[in-house]
């Protein structure tokens, strides 16, 4: 990572280099403005102007640590109204800050408002920092020109000791053919919180299917050894329209191809969903001096691909109580989505993650244990002892094979 | 000749179990190590409203054929793009 020279501090980081509506007109979206958060700079307490603000997971809340007063932040569901009208949407509506990226630097220089010194905070990892002058806590909690912060949050409730648990727990049920590299490395206190850049998005489509379905007439016995099936062919369409609620897409690039040969993508993917419903208004303080965010570096054009796919399946899967008479099975052979109407809201998920990178010859894999934030739902990819599994997989299969095939041997002398 | 027929398919059979035996112990422990198919599936956890579902079924042809079900048979593969697969956006 080469070191960057520091952004020039804006006056107002929401101007900076356009107002987020300026971005959106230049490519059709309609903006839908989140309402203001905290200003960016020193957060104070609402009641004894503190900037010590932690965020307890266990209780889901903000806490002053100086005077206690609790708080929690406003569901975004409901003060942006995003449960309602997805049936009414037409072309592409954008949150705040969701419209595209438009500087993908990731250090921001911020002027303290306690002491007036410039501090810089490095986007990608984080959207707080300690000014080294007065010890007070900067944060960004508006949107930024390089996409980093999100509209909403989704602040953890399962803490780091409960996820620990559930990691040890997935990994000792994993441990007899475990790479030695693993197992000698594993330490459970390495977990990380981390929160994921997401949007999640709303949809009204429609979506026709074309394919080829067959029913069976009759089959015949041609002889011991074939069968012959008489069958109906048939074009089979579907066309059906569809309201989605909340589709979650991954907006990193490094983390939506779950195909990945370079890391175990689909396990963070696999611990999806959230309880989308319970975001609230981002406020920096959810992230503290334990969580590390994640920068979105994906624009709503590119997510689209994405949320398109999973609309197919959806209809696929929608479709397919329509077609109990093809016994023999039916072909898709094109799906086409027509994306009437969408709406995107950019959103920071949270996900507890253990990473170990296995060298396999040239090649590297990272392997990731993911605990979901919010439901605790724990899926892994435990890199394997390869020459153990083969000595026990070919062993067995060897030794199965000195008892069976001697008698098939037989068998085969006998029949002849 | 029936006999003899049913007695080779069994003897083959046979042969196979020990090479089965390896081939599959080494399956189960990629799944249960790698998890390489676990993935997010929207079809079982998003809220969605399916309406006006317009259905064609328009027979082509009698078919014969050797195999049980319809080559290429992937209305159950919701994750599985089609041959052609394309987006629009009218609205």
């Amino acid at each position: 990572m080469t070191a960057e020279e520091p952004t020039p501090a804006p006056e107002n980081p929401d101007v900076a280099v356009g107002t987020p509506a300026d971005a959106a007109d230049a490519l059709d979206y309609v903006v839908l403005t989140t309402p203001e958060g905290h200003a960016d700079g020193v957060v104070r307490c609402q009641r004894c102007g503190a900037t010590e603000v932690e965020y307890s997971a266990s209780k889901g809340t903000l806490r002053c640590a100086f005077c206690r007063y609790t708080w929690t932040e406003q569901s975004l569901d409901q003060i942006m109204g995003l449960s309602d009208g997805i049936a009414d949407l037409v072309g592409t509506t954008v949150s705040s800050a969701a419209v595209d990226i438009e500087d993908g630097t990731a250090l921001i220089t911020i002027k303290c408002t306690g002491c007036g010194a410039e501090v810089i905070i490095d986007t990608d990892h984080n959207l707080s920092a300690r000014c080294h002058w007065c010890k007070h806590t900067l944060s960004i909690n508006n949107r930024v020109a390089n996409g980093a912060v999100p509209d909403g949050i989704l602040p953890f409730s399962v803490t780091k000791e409960e996820a620990m648990r559930s990691i040890q727990a997935f990994v000792d049920e994993r441990k007899t053919f475990a790479h030695p590299a693993f197992a000698e490395s594993f330490k459970v206190e390495n977990v990380m919180g981390f929160y994921m850049p997401y949007m999640t998005v709303d949809g009204n489509v429609v979506v026709r299917l074309d394919g080829a379905g067959e029913i069976l007439r009759r089959t015949v016995r041609v002889n011991d050894k074939q069968t012959e099936y008489h069958a109906d062919e048939y074009a089979v369409m579907r066309e059906l329209s569809m309201v989605v609620d909340d589709l979650i897409v991954e907006t990193s690039s490094a983390k939506v191809d779950i195909h990945s040969t370079a890391s175990t993508n689909n396990i963070i993917n696999a611990v999806l969903p959230f309880d989308v419903k319970n975001i609230v208004r981002f406020n920096s303080n959810f992230l503290g001096s334990e969580y590390t965010s994640e920068r979105r570096d994906m624009d709503v054009d590119a997510a689209e691909a994405y949320a398109a796919g999973h609309f197919m399946t959806l209809s696929r899967a929608g479709a397919l109580p329509t077609l109990g008479n093809y016994n023999r099975g039916v072909r898709w052979e094109s799906e086409q989505v027509n994306i009437k109407g969408s709406r995107w809201v950019a959103v920071l998920l949270p996900v507890w993650l253990y990473g170990f990178v296995e060298t396999r010859g040239s090649r590297q894999i990272t392997h990731y244990i993911a605990v979901n934030g919010r439901t605790g739902a724990t899926m892994g990819s435990v890199p394997i002892n390869r020459k153990k599994a083969h000595l026990v997989a070919w062993g067995t299969a060897a030794i199965v094979s000195a008892v069976t095939w001697p008698i098939a041997i037989v068998l085969l002398v006998l029949g002849a | 000749m029936n006999n003899s027929d049913d007695s080779g398919s069994i003897a083959w059979f046979i042969f196979a179990l020990g090479p089965g035996t390896g081939i599959a112990i080494w399956m189960w422990i990629q799944a249960k190590y790698r998890n390489k198919n676990a993935r997010y599936k929207p079809e079982t956890t998003v809220a969605h409203t399916i309406t006006n579902v317009v259905q064609e079924d328009k027979f082509t042809r009698k078919i014969v054929s050797r195999s049980r079900s319809i080559t290429g048979r992937n209305e159950r593969d919701h994750h599985e793009r089609a041959r052609v697969s394309r987006v629009v956006k009218d609205g």
